[in-house]
């Protein structure tokens, strides 16, 4: 390793900010070597294999006599609209019959049920959410020691597709096509894993030393603004820390990870309309495999996978309304009893969770699949999008978060609030929740036959 | 809106959740606090501010690559927007990748001449004085304030020492200028206070006139200004005011404004089916955008308009990508004033695209979409959010040919007394508007059937988006809400109750002067409450909407 | 002449095209244009083709596949699909056709670095040689001296990026290569009587009408990228000298639908017409146009039941599509046309395409291009000469021209005259 011609000494710099003598520290490079670097790689599975979680979201939920299961338990039986999961049914397990509870409070169209079931209580607007989402919460548990502490995706083309909140005023907003997610995850800054010699590169901690100039504003700052202000100066400040600690990590080396290959950059999007339903599903597939890449690259442990927002706005080439639109305008045919164009959208999102289970199936860790180790937590803002109704929200799980989960089962929950789910899904990853949810959702009691 | 669930006992409402679909829509883009974002000191720059920062200090030919944190709107307006949000981790790696960017073109060969200027030498070996003098100008460049002296020398201590870990002196130097990117003080812009605390200092004022009048950095004189006291003082601000409005930078400003106003900026992600308009695509859609600008800042800048005639106006910007969407021949490149013969039905704002396939389906008119806009862009209304809970159980028959105009269609919206109650104020300004399809083209027939374009506005007849134009020209809640708007632009936050008496003199002396806009921001600069420091700290939003939340749970 | 000889599968779609309208179409009572006034832009003008009426029971042979067809069976068996035994396997025309260069002695040379077309010999060039001005095809021939090309041979080729020699610069040299050309005899044809005779080399058109003059489909019919070329669902796909489209004005309508006396004007557009969402041109934009004359024709002609048709008239369309540059020349040509409620036009012209300038486009797609496509230049150079009907030259005493039937569609354009803004 060539010399960097720094030394403590020369490091430290002696001067005055508002007239109080200050040392002013420039991290060399050792203090990152030796002491953490052992520490990140137990942490990073030198033996233990990391657990991955992630949300899955698709708009305009289901409808339910054509999507539910009748029995429950192992092998339940696939209704149309299940019909395209048949692949990865033994990889699925799905939860019908959870309620959303409002009690009282107003059912906003697309909103109040998507903010319940990732916040454990239905909110008017995002921007009052009173929690972080569910995936914030898990991500600020297992999160550090990859790269990113997160990932937000979104099929749909917008960053502002995405329901991760850390509060009401701060999204995580989404990588929103395959382009940017390969040059975010495989671009410059990524370390190849399983490459075999590592220097650390001096540029890591010349941006992380230059970070740490910037924090020293932080108290200064803080002192001069008012309550509210303060608060969103605090939450700068956090994610700066939170690049630092990358910085950091990029001067580890990083623990070989043995399905990590790294992917070529996929082909140039095709340009036009991102809303029509073929084009979303082939952008949604070469996202979910590079997602899937990253994963078993350990790039990040956690994240957030939009298919379609909450209003859907899905459309078919050629027709004037969308599926959000028909959810609302499209008779039930007397014939057959239900929507017939809604039905079809309905199965082409089953369809796209199909492809996502399977692009985390299809990547062999260890003695099973990335999948194995995964945890998908995937549901929708309704369940009959008719009539908006928050009741019986269809949550799918995938994966069994290293073997804690069963799989293939389905669970109906009679009513139960569906905050019960997020509760066990967080218990399963490991936070120290007892309790989860608010007011009327506020729930003790995990969903135990899920576990193991 | 706090609805209890309702089932709705009705013929089913055929093409019923436009409105629906508009809130569903909007609401689930998480755009829209509906808790009043109160006085604040840090304001985000936003997308569009930063890039025109980054091109008037380093250059217009200074790439600046990488996504950006996604502005907010506050009650409907970016501007009041960028006083609630902070920055997320995933943004705030983006802005650090986006500084880099900059920095180190900023110190490349070809630039670092103009930029940098000085290099180590027997004079200064290590090129700390250099560095020094790096420092001390960007940091007041981009902080908007003098750097203390201190800071100054542990930036340029920094720098040095960067470069030599990096190998490299300028690497250093751009290290350093990628950490003041990424500095708060640079991302935000932060008031100070003034030496009595009541009013903000000098540089806060410089930084809020120039991104009020010009939507960027103060320049150099303004700095000066600053720095040298004047603007502390009424003559010394108003000359800086009257030098800003008269400067040719100044439509830079107004087209912020109508930008973040008519929310033009959402023309960005809209897309059209392209089977149904084959002629709208996104080029087209981004001339639709410059067509209103330059059709706004023609009125009123360069002919001191009366901002009322907007919204009658025959003279429209037009480019030859507009050709097709607006069927007219167009014999020149670039842009110009296109004259509509009188009588044509293109005349004021409601009839120019952008407005009209913003406020459109991506396949279809949206007339409840259209009313809602201008209710609520133009007007500064709120139109409630629909009810979740609506039973369909009673179904009409709706495969029904006779339905041929959207009209017919959303007849149901108006015969059911439930949803009559809110489509009743924005269904018949749409309707009024429907010659014109999803993707602002003219049209006198719809499957076939000739479109009735008769409505009523407020109980007023009209036919026509002409018509409609003229009612909105003389109705002076378009030019009170004006006003309001661009006061809660300039001051970023919405108004309180404390702020009525100045929101009532704005707006008579705005209708006394002829409606002119650079007069109106003129008042506005130039009223000492713009300068207001913000005494009492106030609550937090999640204190706010707590207290709401618990509020309406009993 | 008749009433509507034409190409029936061309008039029933047109009429549905007139009939039908289109539901979700935008604008449709323009806020721009002069009354009176209908102005279109041509996006494809392609070879009518005979459609069902007329069948090849075999199809001509390009250059490669009759060259392919010479060689000793054991030669030939090297370049041949095992699965079809008597045609050359995909993989194997790249050195099939060096192997016909080499036998023939075709050659090619690089006046200008920088050709795309593959690997290029460069030319040794004449000292007076400018490269910034095309060269003369005297100097064509001299430069072919200079690289040992056969006496007196040497054209300019490939955009005037070569100097060549082969079979469809010099077709003469290689009659063996039209081999395997066949003509088209069946009894159908699209097109119009143009002579006002009923010859025993007339057709019938495709509704029976009898008297229909299109020799050019007799010589070329039944070769395989003409004939699919003018298949009317292939062709409303295909944009043809897009970045030079033809312009067709209609002054003086009064009704629309019967009108005894309007005024027909054909320029050549200086803007290139764009595809719009739907992959059809783009309706309503507005063109600037060639001020060269010799691009521009006038002609009288009626509208009767919404179909126009117009007297004879000199056309010279501009053909720029890829590396080909060869106008069309039509001489008396008449045009035909639907005018759609939708702005659209659906027609055909009919007239005399000169032998010069048709030859001009086969010559101009190179050896290469012929191999690519299946064309046999000496075949069709043989053909057209033999079928020529039309503009005998008194000198030489032999046609210039011959009979054709073209088909075109198009969308509502402007065309908009830059200087006077």
């Amino acid at each position: 390793m060539k010399s960097l011609g720094l030394s403590r000494r020369n490091l430290m710099l002696r001067g005055t900010l508002g007239g109080i003598g200050v040392t002013v520290g420039v991290p060399i490079l050792d203090a990152f070597l030796d002491t953490n670097g052992a520490a990140f790689a137990a942490e990073l599975g030198g033996g233990r294999r990391p657990v991955r979680f992630g949300t899955w979201f698709w708009g305009c939920g289901m409808i339910p006599e054509r999507w539910q299961p009748k029995a429950t338990g192992a092998g339940y039986d696939l209704p149309p609209q299940l019909a395209p999961i048949a692949p990865v049914r033994d990889h699925v397990t799905v939860l019908s019959g959870f309620d959303v509870v409002l009690d009282g409070k107003g059912n906003l169209p697309h909103i109040s049920g998507n903010t319940a079931v990732r916040t454990g209580a239905p909110a008017d607007v995002w921007q009052s959410i009173q929690a972080p989402t569910i995936d914030v919460a898990i991500a600020d548990m297992i999160g550090a020691g990859t790269f990113f502490k997160s990932l937000e995706l979104s099929a749909d083309g917008d960053p502002r597709t995405s329901y991760s909140f850390r509060n009401g005023t701060t999204i995580n907003a989404a990588v929103p096509s395959p382009a940017e997610l390969y040059a975010k995850i495989f671009g410059a800054d990524f370390h190849d894993p399983n490459k075999a010699d590592f220097k650390p590169d001096p540029k890591f901690m010349v941006r992380r030393s230059v970070l740490s100039g910037v924090s020293e504003q932080r108290q200064a700052l803080l002192k001069s603004v008012g309550a509210a202000d303060r608060a969103r100066l605090d939450q700068y400040f956090t994610s700066l820390r939170e690049t630092e600690n990358k910085l950091a990590l990029q001067l580890q080396k990083p623990p070989a990870a043995e399905a990590c290959i790294v992917p070529s950059a996929p082909a140039a999007a095709p340009s036009g309309d991102i809303t029509d339903v073929r084009g979303r599903r082939a952008t949604h597939k070469v996202m979910a495999d590079l997602l899937a890449m990253a994963l078993a690259c350990n790039q990040t442990r956690v994240f957030n996978m939009t298919y379609s927002t909450a209003a859907s706005d899905l459309r078919e080439a050629g027709n004037t309304t969308g599926y959000h639109q028909i959810t609302h305008e499209e008779p039930i045919d007397r014939t057959i009893g239900f929507q017939p164009r809604v039905d079809v959208f309905a199965t082409q999102s089953m369809e796209a969770w199909a492809d996502f289970v399977a692009a985390l199936a299809a990547i062999k860790e260890g003695d099973g699949t990335l999948l194995d180790n995964t945890l998908v937590f995937a549901h929708s803002d309704v369940s009959y999008a008719k009539n908006h109704d928050v009741t019986g929200i269809p949550v799918m799980l995938a994966g069994s978060a290293g073997k804690k989960f069963k799989t293939g089962v389905h669970i109906n929950g009679a009513g139960e609030p569906i905050s019960r789910i997020g509760l066990t899904v967080q218990q399963a990853m490991g936070l120290p929740v007892d309790g989860w949810g608010m007011d009327a959702m506020r729930t003790k009691r995990p969903v135990s036959e899920l576990f193991v | 809106m706090t609805g209890t669930t309702r089932p709705l006992r009705s013929p089913l409402l055929w093409s019923a959740f436009a409105l629906l679909g508009a809130c569903g829509l909007a609401a689930a883009r998480a755009d829209e606090p509906t808790a009043p974002i109160g006085p604040s000191q840090v304001r985000r720059l936003s997308e569009a501010q930063y890039r025109n920062t980054i091109a008037d200090l380093f250059g217009p030919d200074i790439k600046v690559v990488g996504r950006f944190e996604p502005d907010m709107r506050g009650n409907g307006l970016l501007a009041v927007g960028s006083s609630a949000v902070s920055v997320s981790p995933s943004g705030f790696d983006q802005y650090e990748e986006i500084a880099r960017g900059i920095a180190a073109q900023v110190t490349d060969k070809e630039h670092r001449a103009a930029q940098v200027g000085c290099e180590p030498g027997p004079a200064d070996p290590k090129g700390l004085a250099c560095a020094r003098r790096f420092a001390e100008k960007f940091g007041l460049q981009l902080f908007r304030r003098p750097l203390a002296s201190a800071e100054a020398a542990a930036w340029a201590q920094r720098a040095v020492q960067s470069g030599e870990a990096l190998g490299n002196y300028d690497a250093g130097l751009a290290a350093v200028l990628a950490g003041m990117l990424t500095d708060p003080r640079f991302l935000f812009r932060i008031d100070m206070p003034g030496r009595d605390r009541v009013a903000i200092d000098g540089y806060s004022r410089a930084a809020r006139l120039s991104y009020l009048l010009w939507d960027t950095t103060p320049d150099a004189e303004l700095l000066e200004a600053a720095r040298a006291g004047r603007l502390d003082s009424p003559e010394g601000l108003s000359a800086q005011v009257d030098r800003m409005i008269a400067s040719a930078r100044f439509a830079g400003g107004v087209r912020a404004f109508f930008t973040d106003f008519l929310r033009l900026d959402e023309i960005e992600t809209l897309s059209k089916d392209a089977l149904i308009f084959p002629a709208f695509s996104s080029s087209v859609a981004n001339a639709t955008r410059e067509q209103t600008l330059r059709t706004i800042t023609d009125l009123l800048i360069d002919h001191d308009g009366d901002y009322r005639d907007l919204f009658t106006t025959r003279r429209f910007a037009m480019t030859k990508a507009l050709g097709p969407i607006y069927d007219i021949p167009i014999a020149r490149d670039g842009w110009y004033m296109h004259e509509f013969p009188q009588g044509d039905p293109r005349a004021g704002l409601l009839t120019q695209a952008s407005l009209l396939a913003l406020h459109s389906h991506p396949g279809r008119t949206s007339p409840t979409l259209r009313g809602k806009a201008l209710r609520e862009v133009l007007l500064c209304e709120t139109i409630p959010t629909p009810p979740a809970n609506v039973n369909f159980a009673v179904v009409q028959d709706v495969n029904n040919p006779t339905l041929k105009t959207t009209r017919a269609r959303l007849q149901a919206h108006l015969d059911d007394e439930e949803c009559a109650s809110c489509h009743r104020r924005t269904d018949p300004i749409g309707l009024g508007l429907e010659q014109f399809d999803g993707a602002g083209q003219f049209r006198t027939r719809e499957n076939g059937e000739t479109i009735d374009i008769r409505s009523q506005f407020d109980k007023v007849d009209f036919d026509g988006a002409a018509a409609l134009g003229r009612l909105l020209h003389d109705d002076e809640a378009a030019s009170t809400c004006l006003v309001k708007s661009v006061w809660r632009y300039a001051n970023g936050r919405d108004a309180g109750d404390a702020d009525t008496p100045s929101l009532e003199a704005l707006t008579k002396h705005f209708a006394g002067d002829g409606h002119r806009f650079p007069a109106l921001l003129r008042s506005i600069a130039t009223d000492p409450a713009f300068y207001a420091f913000p005494a009492t700290p106030r609550r937090s939003p999640r204190q706010v909407a707590a207290s709401r939340i618990t509020e309406s749970s009993r | 002449m008749s009433g509507l000889s034409a190409n029936k599968g061309l008039w029933a779609g047109a009429a549905a095209v007139v009939a039908g309208g289109l539901v979700l179409i935008a604008a449709d009572a323009p806020t721009g244009g002069d009354p009176g006034v209908r102005t279109f832009v041509l996006s494809n003008i392609y070879i009518a083709s005979s459609g069902d009426g007329g069948t090849c029971p075999v199809m001509a042979d390009g250059g490669i596949e009759t060259y392919f067809k010479m060689l000793p069976p054991a030669e030939q068996a090297k370049y041949a699909d095992p699965a079809h035994p008597g045609q050359i396997e995909q993989a194997k025309r790249g050195p099939l056709e060096q192997a016909m260069n080499e036998h023939f002695g075709f050659r090619r040379v690089a006046i200008k670095g920088g050709n795309p077309g593959g690997k290029q010999v460069q030319a040794k060039l004449p000292p007076d040689f400018r490269a910034d001005v095309t060269p003369t095809p005297e100097q064509a021939i001299e430069i072919g001296a200079l690289n040992g090309f056969p006496k007196g041979r040497g054209r300019l080729a490939f955009s005037n990026l070569t100097v060549a020699y082969s079979a469809c610069t010099n077709p003469e040299d290689f009659p063996a290569l039209g081999k395997g050309f066949v003509t088209y005899d069946g009894p159908v044809s699209a097109g119009m009587n143009l002579d006002g005779k009923a010859g025993k080399e007339d057709f019938k058109g495709p509704d029976g009408t009898p008297g229909v003059d299109n020799q050019l489909w007799r010589a070329v019919g039944c070769v395989k990228p003409f004939r699919e070329y003018g298949e009317p669902k292939i062709a409303h796909k295909i944009f043809i000298s897009a970045r030079a489209p033809t312009l067709i004005e209609i002054r003086d309508i009064g009704d629309p639908r019967n009108d005894p006396d309007v005024t027909v004007n054909v320029y050549a557009g200086a803007d290139p017409v764009v595809r719009d969402g739907r992959g059809e041109a783009l309706a309503s934009s507005s063109f600037t146009v060639d001020p060269d004359p010799t691009l521009r024709a006038s002609v009288k002609g009626r509208i009767e039941n919404g179909v126009l048709t117009t007297d004879p008239v000199d056309l010279k369309l501009n053909y720029k599509e890829q590396i080909v540059d060869a106008p069309r020349v039509f001489r008396g040509a008449r045009i035909r046309a639907v005018l759609g409620d939708d702005g659209r036009i659906e027609g055909s012209i009919f007239g005399y395409y000169t032998l010069a300038s048709y030859w001009s486009s086969i010559e101009q797609m190179t050896q290469n291009g012929a191999n690519l496509t299946g064309v046999s230049c000496p075949g069709v150079k043989a053909a057209i000469e033999r079928y020529a009907d039309g503009y005998r030259d008194p000198r030489t005493g032999k046609f210039t021209a011959i009979s054709s039937a073209y088909n075109f569609f198009g969308v509502r354009a402007y065309i908009v005259d830059k200087a006077k803004s």
